[in-house]
């Protein structure tokens, strides 16, 4: 028998569609089947849960592993590399969750970040020295840190997922989630993930950082949001969220 | 290309522990990952494995190359994994005799092949282009067994001749064996027996968990426990027959503190220092 279909008959089999075709290549009972599609399972179950940890603790190990069985049907990974896998996962368990923990999608879209801001790519920030020749900081030109994310979400809900990113006991009663506008920057000081909650002058003017344009427009998005220009960008440098483009 | 790995223990390099490792002054201790893991941009993760790298022989113990499968082999997997071996000169690089994707989706686990003499020549041509793709030659290790397959030669028989015809090594998981050996109904110290020894580049022990549902009759390679006793026995009797070899302790799951996996690891040490040295 050919082996093409033996490996159509084993994905069937192993994707839990059909174990039929399988049989006439066994040489005993195919009790075994179950534990290949039971591994491809658990190490997705495995591989979402690192990434999105804070979920994990709030839904319980139970929820979370049948979301992750739920989204591999859906979205089966097509890298070879799990360690990205999941990018549509905030999305997915926002719709799953929507009646019970509204709030959940904005939890899943921060721990991405974190995952994200983690594995980025290196660069040296931007600091004050950078600075000390240039003529007007209005000319810079800028660019946020690979490994920055500002996420914007309509719930409130940095505190619980930043209680629920470390393992202490009670992190999992969640706390009260107002329904109010808040602004992340989630970002990597040398090897350290860091994150804050952004006043709304700091998200605008983080967030109208264009690379290759100067700093003008992201100014001008801050005085409109009623921000204090020159502390919003000492802040931005002395966090390390800003490297150079090009020269000024 | 740097010489190969000592013969001497080695641990799986796990993030829970990447300063502990670091700093441990274990001699002779090497370490080994899945270089899938480290198929990022950038970030704390290569800065540990240069560290590591920096002061311990390295191997890559790939998962993802699925080189049974029916897929073509994976471009882009293949560039990644040249860059990582280009950027971190590893002593050793290996994979799995098992196919993990199949239509474009990856399943993250190793599936098994049927030992036919089709498949002993999908095999061998897959091989040599990963070996070719990467250009190193590579160690392959057997699997462990949850089904049995009509098949037209044994596991051993089917290993030797794919390292024979397609000029790759033989990584020997002693666990597997036993798993297999236990699920499958066969010998296991019979099949290391027959293992020809100048094939094996690398030994693995590990632990392995029962099934939930079906008990001891199916175990499942977990590396989620403590060696059993008695694949130390079987370790120690292929040890005697071989020489010593390379040999990692894998641990992934249940990770216990990292000094209790250095003493696990001293045990495995303890089986290769006196014949290294005889030697």
């Amino acid at each position: 028998m050919a082996l093409a279909d033996f490996h159509a008959a084993f994905r069937a089999a192993a994707s839990g569609r059909d174990e039929a075709r399988l049989h006439a290549f066994l040489r005993g009972d195919e009790a075994g089947v179950r534990v290949y599609r039971n591994n491809v399972v658990r190490a997705i179950a495995d591989s979402l849960g690192s990434s999105y940890p804070a979920v994990r603790r709030l839904v319980g190990d139970n929820w979370f592993d049948a979301a992750a069985a739920a989204y591999l049907r859906q979205t089966p990974p097509r890298a070879r590399s799990l360690v990205g896998y999941g990018e549509e996962f905030p999305e997915f368990i926002e719709e799953l969750a929507t009646g019970s923990l509204p709030w959940l999608g904005a939890v899943a879209r921060l721990d991405r970040a974190w995952l994200e801001a983690h594995i980025a790519e290196d660069a040296a920030p931007l600091t004050v020295a950078d600075f000390a020749y240039a003529d007007a900081i209005q000319s810079t030109r800028c660019a946020l840190h690979p490994s920055a994310r500002i996420i914007v979400s309509q719930w409130a809900v940095h505190a619980v997922w930043a209680a629920n990113r470390s393992d202490h006991e009670d992190a999992h009663t969640p706390r009260e989630v107002r329904r109010e506008r808040e602004a992340c920057l989630v970002w990597r000081y040398e090897h350290e993930v860091r994150h804050r909650v952004l006043s709304a002058g700091e998200a605008a003017f983080l967030r109208a950082i264009e690379p290759g344009a100067d700093l003008g427009g992201a100014s001008e998005r801050a005085q409109d949001a009623d921000g204090d220009v020159a502390q919003i960008f000492a802040g931005a440098l002395a966090a390390g969220v800003l490297i150079g483009e090009g020269k000024t | 290309m740097p010489d190969g790995l000592p013969s001497r223990a080695g641990l799986g390099l796990k993030a829970e522990h990447y300063r502990a490792a670091v700093e441990a002054e274990a001699e002779g201790l090497w370490f080994e990952v899945h270089p899938e893991n480290y198929m990022v941009a950038g970030g704390p993760r290569l800065a540990w494995l240069e560290a590591a790298r920096a002061r311990r022989p390295l191997s890559f113990h790939g998962v993802g190359a699925s080189l049974a499968g029916p897929d073509d082999l994976d471009a882009d997997h293949l560039a990644r994994l040249k860059a990582l071996i280009a950027r971190f000169e590893p002593q050793q690089v290996s994979e799995h005799v098992a196919w993990s994707a199949a239509g474009g989706a990856y399943y993250a686990d190793l599936f098994p092949l049927p030992y036919t003499l089709e498949a002993l020549a999908h095999l061998v041509a897959r091989v040599d282009a990963f070996q070719s793709a990467i250009g190193r030659c590579i160690l392959i290790e057997n699997p462990s067994a949850y089904v049995a397959l009509r098949s037209d030669m044994d596991e051993v028989t089917f290993l030797t001749e794919t390292c024979a015809r397609a000029g790759c090594g033989l990584l020997l998981d002693v666990n597997n064996v036993y798993i297999s050996a236990n699920n499958m109904g066969f010998d296991a110290a019979a099949y290391l027996d027959s293992v020809p020894a100048d094939l094996v580049g690398e030994i693995h022990i590990a632990g392995h968990n029962a099934d939930p549902a079906l008990g001891p009759r199916m175990l499942i390679d977990t590396h989620a426990a403590p060696v059993v006793d008695p694949v130390w026995a079987l370790y120690e009797r292929l040890v005697a027959r071989l020489g010593p070899r390379p040999t990692l302790l894998e641990r992934d799951a249940a990770l216990p503190a990292f000094p209790e996996l250095m003493r696990e690891r001293a045990r495995a040490d303890a089986v290769l220092v006196p014949r290294v040295e005889a030697a």
